[in-house]
């Protein structure tokens, strides 16, 4: 007689019971991420007479808008990230340390956090306006500047504009993944540290920084896809203008498909976008295994 | 010394989280005349609550309030249910490619709503269903799965795995032991991702500016951003800025009751890595 | 001029708990004294105070006649070996043991050379480019000791280094680290829970309890007069028997005439209590008769507790014998108990009688 095997894989019911637990978010995927994508790589190699073009992306490869988007959306991601990691580490290394109402400091740190992008891009374009918000005027009183400027009828200060908002929507939740990561670190390999006779800068080199990485490249790789989308603030605070100087390539895909009524366009555009993303995190995977393997702890 | 530098700080910091809510609270509180000077006030000169009468007389804030109650509550139920089984299934049953279907839902949630709402808004108007809840429930739905599922199952992973074998062989089925034992012990982490989903999907705008195209069908972020298109004259600053901290407040008290939960949830990936 | 010296040094957690009550004690060059207590008794809070990483509430603690009190752990020149050997889960083993050198802008060839004798020394020059997480719990406390042994420190300290290694090689390393802390000549304070290595490893012993320091002492004396019936059970296995003496009536078949009489006068002033060890008792003829309930063999001896009645009062009372002797559970034996080595206590105290 055959042995009977023990593999949960040939017990009774074992595939019904997995697609019956599994399915559900298969479906939702299928019909509401993955049908979304695909459709539109057909939507962007096609004309509206349904025929095969290339058309579509010959249009956008050779305009300079969506060359500008490109610039735009990866400036605006490089510049953000870059100031919300490092602000977010000082203040992760702040928050680190013990004070009183160190909780109801990390409670208010979730405040920006948990603010919808949309209505906290209303409250700055308030706050931005030239005649009568706060912060042209505080610049000027504060003599950084010459007279209240205008920050979002003018190109270079308009993306100024939604790089500062970012930076205070964004600070905090990477002051906190970062802080998480921090107080990971074992407290005695400090005092060892310390004992051994080593200085703050040196336990900031050689420990914190090296045991942070991975957490680091955690929080880069959230915070770099999610600026490399961002739409909400740059819709609400300032349209994607003046002129195109912050239409970065959501908010340029949207246009394209909404404005303009260019849906083969837009969906060229969408498609580059994916393509893009793709690619990042590709990168972003080939770093991280790289950083897994060099500083791995566990 | 080491301590002054400490607190001051803790001060910047608090400053830097606070004073864009210092101004706005400021100016939903001071009539027009005063919102409106230039160079503006940074101190309180008059008070008047006529901005949060008026946002709810001019703006149908309450039924944009009661929209987006709706659809993020029903999509955040959806979201955890289905989201959980799929998560039990990866923890407990363990089959084949379960890391690459947690990975395909992370990347998948990488990809910008701006990258597929088109084929969506074709969708929902060939099936009707523009301006009806359903079409964000669905996305939302689907947009709140990856945490929840990434979430969950590293929960459910840290369940010991005699409590379902014993459940199993106690002469439980899968489902049973699923519905009676796992999830009940999974409540606290199901809380936790239910508040996160919650707020993701109530501060969501793109999908629910473009599918909600009937002013009383609005979400609050869309309708709180679009206030301005109404007046032509003149931005109705101080009900826009009331407006928006009427809808902060529900946020402010979730965080203020669950930090401790938001912040191990939002935390859960990076310690890990 | 002491090593190490602490004056009435006083360290509190919070409002109510006393972590160290007034400890007094001093270390001199080149000895290995031992910090022992239970869990919570305040020593490896002694010791972390001796280090710096706490501060001291009241009190001085100075080393080589210097008040360290306002010195940080970095300024005051000492090595610390972690009970969880707090290595760096980054580093290489050698990059871990270089460290302290790097840290103090040592060259980089001493450091190599004197990284290669450590570990030479400590028999894992094989492991230099290992990462912590790829070695055993027994190469990990060794490269833990060769960070500490890397530079010569005014003061080892060791927090239980011992604790998180399997039996066999705990008891091996006791004698290796006795030894190799008396080759470098080091003064080490050694933090442990474990009463028989304290005794194995040190010139001297301070028992703790409670964050109050109970006796300090050299291993024997500690051993023979404990101070108090808290050393007394708390050193040495099997246990001390101790058992009350509640009249003298009821000790006349233990104590000799003599010592009735001052068991007579010690009883008006208190609780007398007596205590014995296992060894001191044998049980093959003497004045007290008693049935076996058990027999616990222990290599070499065996460990019999014998159910004997004082008076009315039924006691169990411990004896070890060699494992030559036949005795089984159901016996009838008789006790007898060395009258020399007997310790009294009154009160809890120690008393000579």
């Amino acid at each position: 007689m055959a042995m009977q095997s023990v593999n949960p894989k040939h017990e009774k019911g074992y595939l019904l019971a997995l697609i019956g637990f599994v399915s559900p978010i298969v479906v939702f995927f299928t019909i509401f991420q993955i049908y979304p994508l695909i459709k539109n790589v057909w939507f962007s190699f096609t004309n509206i007479h349904n025929n095969f073009t290339l058309n579509n992306f010959y249009a956008i490869l050779t305009g300079s808008s969506f060359w500008q988007s490109t610039w735009i959306t990866v400036k605006f991601s490089l510049i953000s990230v870059s100031f919300e990691m490092v602000i977010g580490f000082i203040f992760a290394l702040l928050l680190n340390q013990e004070f009183h109402g160190r909780k109801a400091v990390r409670t208010i740190f979730l405040i920006p956090w948990a603010l919808p992008t949309a209505i906290m891009a209303t409250g700055w374009k308030f706050m931005l306006q030239h005649s009568y918000g706060p912060i042209p005027w505080i610049l000027y009183w504060l003599h950084i500047t010459q007279s209240p400027p205008y920050f979002l009828s003018m190109p270079k200060m308009a993306f100024a504009s939604i790089i500062m908002a970012d930076i205070w929507k964004t600070v905090p939740f990477c002051a906190l993944l970062l802080l998480a990561g921090l107080q990971a670190i074992p407290r005695d390999l400090y005092e060892a540290m310390e004992v051994d006779g080593a200085g703050w800068f040196f336990k900031l080199r050689k420990l914190t920084f090296p045991l942070m990485l991975p957490a680091i490249t955690v929080t880069l790789t959230f915070r770099f896809l999610q600026a490399f989308g961002v739409f909400d603030l740059i819709w609400v605070l300032t349209n994607g203008g003046p002129g195109n100087a912050t239409m970065a390539l959501s908010p340029f895909i949207y246009q394209q498909t909404f404005n303009w009524l260019d849906v083969r366009a837009g969906a060229a555009t969408a498609v580059i976008t994916s393509i893009y993303i793709i690619g990042l995190v590709v990168v972003i995977w080939i770093t991280r295994s790289y950083v897994g393997r060099r500083y791995a702890t566990q | 010394m080491k301590k002054f530098f400490l607190y001051v700080g803790v001060i910047l910091m608090i400053f830097f989280c606070l004073f864009p809510i210092y101004f706005l609270l400021l100016n939903s509180f001071e009539p027009t005349s005063v919102s409106y000077s230039s160079p503006p006030i940074l101190y309180p000169v008059a008070f008047t609550f006529s901005n949060y009468i008026g946002v709810f007389k001019d703006i149908s804030l309450g039924s944009y309030i009661v929209n987006s109650l709706i659809v993020s509550l029903s999509a955040t139920a959806i979201a955890l249910l289905i989201g959980s089984m799929a998560a039990f299934a990866i923890a407990k049953i363990k089959f084949k490619g379960s890391s690459t279907l947690l990975n395909l839902l992370l990347i998948l949630g990488f990809f910008p709503a701006a990258t597929m709402i088109f084929p969506l808004y074709e969708m929902f108007a060939k099936f009707h269903l523009l301006n009806n809840y359903l079409s964000l429930i669905l996305p939302y739905t689907t947009m709140s799965i990856p945490l929840t599922v990434w979430v969950l199952s590293t929960y459910f992973g840290q369940i010991p795995g005699e409590l379902y074998e014993a459940a199993r062989v106690d002469g439980m089925s899968r489902f049973q032991a699923f519905y009676k034992i796992i999830l009940p012990l999974g409540i606290p982490a199901a809380s936790t991702v239910a508040i996160l989903d919650f707020i993701a999907c109530w501060n969501e705008f793109i999908l629910a500016l473009t599918f909600m195209t009937k002013e009383n069908m609005r979400t609050i972020t869309v309708g709180i951003s679009m206030i301005s298109g109404r007046f032509s004259y003149q931005y109705p600053w101080g009900e826009i800025i009331a407006g928006a901290l009427i809808v902060t407040v529900p946020l402010v008290v979730i965080i203020f009751v669950a930090q401790e939960k938001i912040i191990s949830g939002l935390t859960a990936g990076a310690v890990k890595g | 001029m002491h090593k190490l010296e602490l004056k009435k040094v006083v360290k509190r957690f919070g409002e109510k708990v006393m972590a160290v009550n007034n400890a007094n004690f001093f270390v001199d060059d080149g000895e290995f004294v031992s910090l022992l207590g239970p869990s919570g008794s305040g020593k490896t809070t002694t010791l972390r105070l001796i280090a710096g990483l706490e501060k001291a509430d009241e009190g001085e603690i100075s080393i080589n006649g210097k008040i360290v009190n306002a010195l940080s752990p970095s300024e005051r020149d000492i090595a610390m070996v972690f009970q969880s050997y707090a290595l760096y889960p980054h580093m290489s083993v050698y990059k871990n043991m270089a460290i302290p050198l790097e840290i103090r802008k040592v060259s980089k060839a001493k450091i190599k050379q004197r990284v290669t004798s450590i570990a030479e020394m400590l028999g894992i020059p094989n492991l230099l480019d290992r990462k912590p997480r790829e070695l055993s719990g027994g190469q990990r406390q060794r490269v833990a000791l060769g960070r500490a042994l890397i530079r010569e420190p005014n003061l080892f300290l060791l927090d239980e280094p011992l604790a998180n290694l399997d039996a066999i090689l705990r008891h091996r390393m006791r004698g290796e680290l006795k030894s190799l802390f008396h080759h470098v000549h080091g003064t080490t304070i050694y933090v442990t829970h474990d009463q028989e290595e304290a005794i194995a490893m040190s010139d001297r012993v301070i028992v703790m309890n409670y964050g109050l320091i109970q006796q300090i002492g050299a291993p024997e004396e500690i051993y023979k007069r404990p101070i108090n019936k808290f050393v007394a059970l708390f050193v040495g296995t099997p246990q001390i028997n101790i058992f009350e003496a509640k009249n003298a009536k009821s000790m006349s078949k233990v104590l000799s005439s003599q010592k009735l009489i001052a068991l007579e006068k010690l009883l008006h002033k208190g609780k007398v209590e007596i205590g014995i060890r296992p060894e001191n008792i044998t049980i093959e003829k003497g004045p007290i008769s008693g049935k076996v309930i058990l027999t616990e063999p222990m290599g070499a001896n065996i460990l019999v507790s014998v159910e004997i009645s004082l008076n009315s009062e039924r006691i169990k009372i411990k004896s070890l014998v060699p494992n030559t002797m036949r005795v089984s559970e159901g016996d009838d034996v008789n006790l007898s108990l060395k009258e020399s080595e007997m310790l009294f206590f009154l009160n809890e105290k120690r008393v000579e009688i």
